[in-house]
């Protein structure tokens, strides 16, 4: 009997439902804390949230991410506060989807989506920059073009940039609260001691940005 | 130094009573008596948190971050305030030690904004280091933070954010006790002290960078370096700076092949860890977009690009054509803006082609032989203890400020009677005991009387117009200082005049008194330049070339396997000059730039116009390289790797951090494919050790200097190996004429060179040249501030405005060298239009003169 006994492992499984889906036809759910590619969120008002302060290309155990900030243009602002993040390039090639960028993020301006149908026929197509990366205004991630899969709008909804796996606490339905930002940090106040009898000219910041400080 | 160097064990056993012992968490030191707890501890090996105590300056205890327990004592003492004494037992770790530093960081972060991510200092700040290892871990203050508007510009180059800043007192001490520019200061009180500057003074004094790496926050952060990098991006190396002859160490720091910052290196022999904000903020020219890329040679009168090959061979081509009429036909000019190494290929290719006519300087520095060869020579170090300091030479501040910095503070803080011998006021005449102003031209006499005076010989009256009483009391103080280490400190006073007897003069006065001699020269590497044997008469070495069979030139000839040319060399001035009368029959030119940084600027056209060669190897394409017939891109500082030599004989290292832009290449290195090309014999070099091993064989004096000495902050300091001894002087009487005005021509800080005219950060800061004048002048010829008058010179017009300024003594007009003179001229250079001929105060002198002078007329006012 002992040489039937195997066979009756391999009976058994013809008759169980096949763990196989036809994919690309059919999709599986994604786990909340998927590590899909990488989106640059918004703020509701739609500045970005990345100052380019580069903790995520320092922490990177990859090295995939090169970032350099600038200051804020003063007359149209880009991120709330002085420094916005003028590069930002991610080589998805060289990327481990480790997740430590999110986690060192002061702004969650990066988060990880569940897109990652991206295939590329040229190493640099690999190389995601800002106009990729960066969530629309309505806040649904672009979709690279000719690199990856056509999705339906619904999918890119579904891959919103919202917080993930690596919320504080581990929440998976956390979303979006600001760790660190201006608001956040200083209050509302508007700078006290604004006088004018100080050179300023290089002044970046002389500007109120619409939604970083109540008027 | 020697007790430094003593072991551990041989200091414990010496313990002399002079030493005190002071035991610091348990390890045993011995210290002088008057050193700080704070010093003592680093010296035990013990790190006491600190904000506001710096070694370089007077301590202050503002920050409270250094409090530590002292047994037998009541309270908890600043160990940066408190001196050690005797049997003193010391902890810094105890729960009540700790506590208060939790306490003290607690309630520095009360204010702190905490945006490190958007701050410049964030990854290298004190404040953040010692948060995370001192600090209580979480702040219980909830309330608002102090606002203020971020971030204010103090001055052209540095911004500060008060939100940031723990009011530790550093920048202000700075600008007040070592910079002497005292425009910062706290203003208001309590919880609203900030930083700021006086109402309509911005913070432009020239030493502002190093309150930027002095603040232990990012509340000073620096204009050319904002948001371009964060810390942990950046890689670095030390080297030395190449701005001026001083040689300040620094930390060259890169990322992505672009040189993003220099920092200061604390260099107790050169630059004590100060820097000035040219050699800080002066680097943004090595990545602009004009630098040279390919070599070029002239095809029909156009400039093309060219491939090295064809570039090198029409080069040698031409300099071997040129050779064939006879050493004179041939001039080599330049050398000292490259690395020594560099520049002793220069000095050889001249001697290979069959010339003496080899000079480092552009007729804008003193005898070759003097600076090399000044003997006993001074060092910088030497001005702290000197028993006095006589300056006869340039604006140290305007030209070599970390001197400036040194000699200021050898005065103030060591109370060093100092002695200036200037044509006009200059940034030391308020430190200094005594000013001799004299007329300018004349200090060479004005040194040769004191010396006369120090010898006990009668003077009836100082020369060049000194005042008596100045000139009594001068020597009232080097009569005292004799035999006692005075240094005499001699530059070239300005461009407007030869000051030909300099060095002579000044090497009497030293000797009269028993003193040491400092020369100082203008460019970053004259000195290294004149070591390589770039001068007529100077040899790899500084050895004399007259002297013959002297056993230097034998082992150089030696080492080249060639014979040394033995004719009589001229230098830039004399080769310049045969080249403007048609003698010259090809001239390469270094780094030299004949028509905007020669002081004759007609005569370096004319020269340009008339010489049939011209093989120019530079960075930007200059107005001389635009003229030229084969044009090499060089690589420059932080590009290549060698040695440059400061102002004492200083061999120290500069090293590469990036890639040359194009196909640039070092000079040594197209030097010796020229070498190779005109000798016949191979290329020798592959690396630039290759070139100094060379050198050091061939040149006696570099015999002591190996790759390892000249490694670090302290290098090998060289001596000539002939030493300079002047022939008796005889001083030429110079004619002064009431009606005329004699020309102060001095460099400023800030120019509109090719290199600092390219730097972003100096761009916004004001270089517009003004002629200054004493107001007696002033009022007598019946004009304002601000007036455009006509300085008719011997060689040209120049229309310039005038403004007030009584540290230019009448009779004299003070007109700044390196800045375009006209407002026309200023605007071309906006536009990019034909930058070529632009006014320069160079338009007005005659640099064959003694002196120039110039008769100042009033234009007629518009209607």
């Amino acid at each position: 009997m002992g040489k039937f006994s195997g066979f009756a492992v391999t009976l058994r499984h013809m008759f169980r439902k096949p763990v196989t889906t036809q994919y690309p036809k059919e999709v599986r759910e994604k786990p909340v804390r998927f590590h899909g590619r990488h989106v640059l969120n918004r703020y509701p008002d739609g500045m970005e949230k990345c100052i380019g302060c580069e903790l995520c290309a320092a922490v990177c155990p990859a090295k995939c991410i090169y970032v350099r900030g600038k200051d804020n243009p003063p007359g149209n602002p880009v991120s709330p506060g002085e420094r916005y993040g003028y590069v930002y390039e991610i080589n998805l090639l060289r990327c481990i989807f480790c997740g430590l960028c999110v986690e060192a993020c002061p702004t969650t301006a990066i988060t990880m989506s569940n897109m990652f149908e991206f295939s590329v026929t040229d190493r640099n197509q690999a190389i995601f920059t800002k106009e990729h990366l960066l969530v629309g205004e309505d806040g649904k991630p672009n979709r690279k073009l000719g690199v990856e899969a056509d999705v339906t709008a619904d999918a890119l909804e579904e891959a919103g940039g919202w917080m993930r796996a690596t919320a504080p606490g581990g929440n998976a339905n956390f979303k979006e609260e600001v760790l660190w930002s201006p608001e956040a940090g200083v209050g509302t106040r508007l700078p006290e001691g604004v006088a004018d009898n100080h050179p300023r000219d290089i002044g970046a910041d002389t500007r109120s940005p619409e939604g970083r400080v109540e008027q | 130094m020697a007790d430094t160097k003593a072991s551990p064990e041989a200091e414990e056993s010496q313990a002399s009573p002079e030493r005190l012992k002071v035991t610091i968490d348990g390890v045993t030191t011995e210290v002088e008596p008057g050193t700080l707890l704070i010093e003592a501890a680093l010296k035990a090996g013990k790190y006491i948190p600190h904000f506001c105590w710096h070694p370089r300056m007077k301590p202050v205890a503002k920050c409270r971050m250094c409090l530590v327990e002292v047994e037998d004592q009541r309270g908890l003492p600043p160990a940066c305030t408190t001196p050690c004494s005797n049997e003193m037992v010391v902890h810094t770790d105890t729960p009540i030690v700790q506590q208060v530093q939790e306490s003290v960081l607690e309630l520095l972060l009360a204010n702190h904004p905490l945006d490190c991510p958007v701050c410049d200092r964030g990854g290298e700040c004190p404040l953040q280091d010692q948060t995370m290892a001192y600090g209580p871990g979480e702040s219980r203050f909830v309330e608002e933070k102090r606002h203020y508007e971020k971030p204010i510009a103090l001055s052209e180059l540095v911004l500060l954010d008060r939100e940031r800043c723990i009011l530790c007192d550093r920048c202000t001490r700075f600008a007040d006790e070592v910079a002497g520019d005292p425009l910062i200061a706290f203003v208001e009180r309590g919880n609203r002290t900030h930083v700021l500057t006086f109402p309509d003074e911005p913070f432009r004094s020239y030493f502002s960078g190093n309150t930027i790496e002095a603040c232990p926050v990012g509340a000073l952060t620096a204009v050319p370096y904002r948001f371009k990098a964060r810390p942990w991006d950046l890689e670095e190396v030390e080297s030395t700076c190449a701005q001026c002859a001083v040689g300040c160490r620094v930390k060259l720091q890169s990322s992505s092949s672009r040189v993003l910052r220099v920092l200061g290196v604390d260099s107790e022999e050169v630059n004590q860890g100060w820097l000035c904000d040219k050699g800080r903020f002066g680097f943004e020219y090595l990545h602009h977009d004009d630098r040279l890329t390919a070599p070029m040679i002239r095809i029909d009168g156009e400039l093309v690009e060219a491939s090295w090959g064809e570039a090198l061979d029409a080069a040698a081509d031409g300099i071997k054509r040129a050779a064939k009429e006879g050493p004179d036909a041939l001039g080599f000019l330049g050398g000292s803006r490259s690395t020594t190494e560099s520049a002793y290929a220069f000095s050889k290719l001249a001697r290979i082609a069959g010339t003496n006519n080899v000079d480092a300087q552009l007729g804008d520095g003193l005898e070759a032989a003097f600076l090399v060869g000044a003997n006993p020579r001074a060092s910088i170090a030497n001005l702290d203890s000197a028993a006095a300091i006589v300056v006869a030479g340039p604006d140290l501040k305007e030209e070599l400020p970390v001197l400036y910095l040194r000699v200021k503070q050898a005065a103030l803080k060591n109370g060093v009677p100092l002695i200036e011998c200037s044509p006009m006021q200059t940034g030391l005449s308020r430190y200094a005991a005594v000013s001799l102003i004299h007329r300018a031209g004349e200090t060479a006499q004005l040194l040769s009387a004191l010396a006369g005076a120090a010898q006990r010989e009668p003077t009836d009256r100082p020369p060049a117009g000194a005042s008596a009483t100045d000139f009594q009391r001068a020597v009232e103080i080097i009569s005292e200082a004799c035999d006692k280490n005075a240094v005499v400190i001699a530059g070239r006073t300005g461009l407007a005049t030869s000051d030909g007897e300099l060095g002579a003069s000044a090497t009497q006065l030293a000797e009269a008194i028993g003193g040491l001699v400092l020369p100082v020269a203008h460019r970053a590497n004259t000195m290294g330049a004149l070591f390589a044997g770039c001068a007529p008469d100077l040899l790899p070495g500084g050895s004399r070339l007259a002297d013959g069979d002297g056993g230097s030139r034998a082992a150089i000839e030696k080492a080249w396997g060639r014979a040394v040319p033995s004719h009589e060399g001229r230098d830039a001035s004399g080769i310049v000059t045969e080249a403007a009368r048609g003698n010259v029959g090809a001239l390469v030119l270094m780094g030299a730039d004949l028509i905007d940084d020669f002081p004759d600027r007609s005569l370096g056209l004319e020269a340009i116009g008339r010489t049939g060669f011209i093989v120019a190897i530079d960075i930007f394409m200059t107005p001389t390289a635009a003229a030229a017939d084969v044009v090499f891109p060089a690589a420059t500082f932080g590009e290549q790797s060698g040695c440059v030599v400061n102002i004492e004989g200083r061999v120290t290292r500069q090293v590469a951090k990036v890639a040359p832009p194009g196909s640039s290449q070092p000079e040594w290195y197209l030097l010796d494919q020229l070498t190779s090309r005109i000798s016949g014999k191979p290329a020798r070099w592959t690396s630039h050790q290759d070139v100094f091993e060379e050198m050091a064989a061939a040149a006696p004096a570099f015999a002591e200097v190996t790759r390892a000495s000249i490694e670090g902050a302290k290098g090998t300091v060289v001596r000539a190996s002939d030493t300079y001894a002047p022939q008796e002087i005889e001083h030429p009487p110079i004619a002064t004429d009431q009606y005329n005005h004699r020309v102060i021509a001095g460099r400023k800080l800030y120019g509109d060179g090719q290199v600092s005219g390219r730097c972003t950060a100096f761009r916004r800061i004001d270089t517009k040249a003004v002629a200054r004048l004493n107001s007696r002048d002033m009022s007598r010829l019946g004009v304002e501030d601000g007036v455009a008058v006509r300085l008719r010179g011997a060689r040209a017009d120049l229309e310039i405005a005038v403004m007030t300024d009584d540290s230019v003594p009448e009779g004299s007009v003070s007109v700044p060298f390196n800045r375009i003179a006209t407002s026309s001229g200023a605007d071309e250079k906006e536009t990019g239009e034909s930058a070529l001929h632009p006014i320069r105060v160079a338009d007005l002198i005659d640099s064959t003169a003694a002196v120039n002078e110039v008769r100042i007329e009033t234009l007629e006012s518009p209607a």
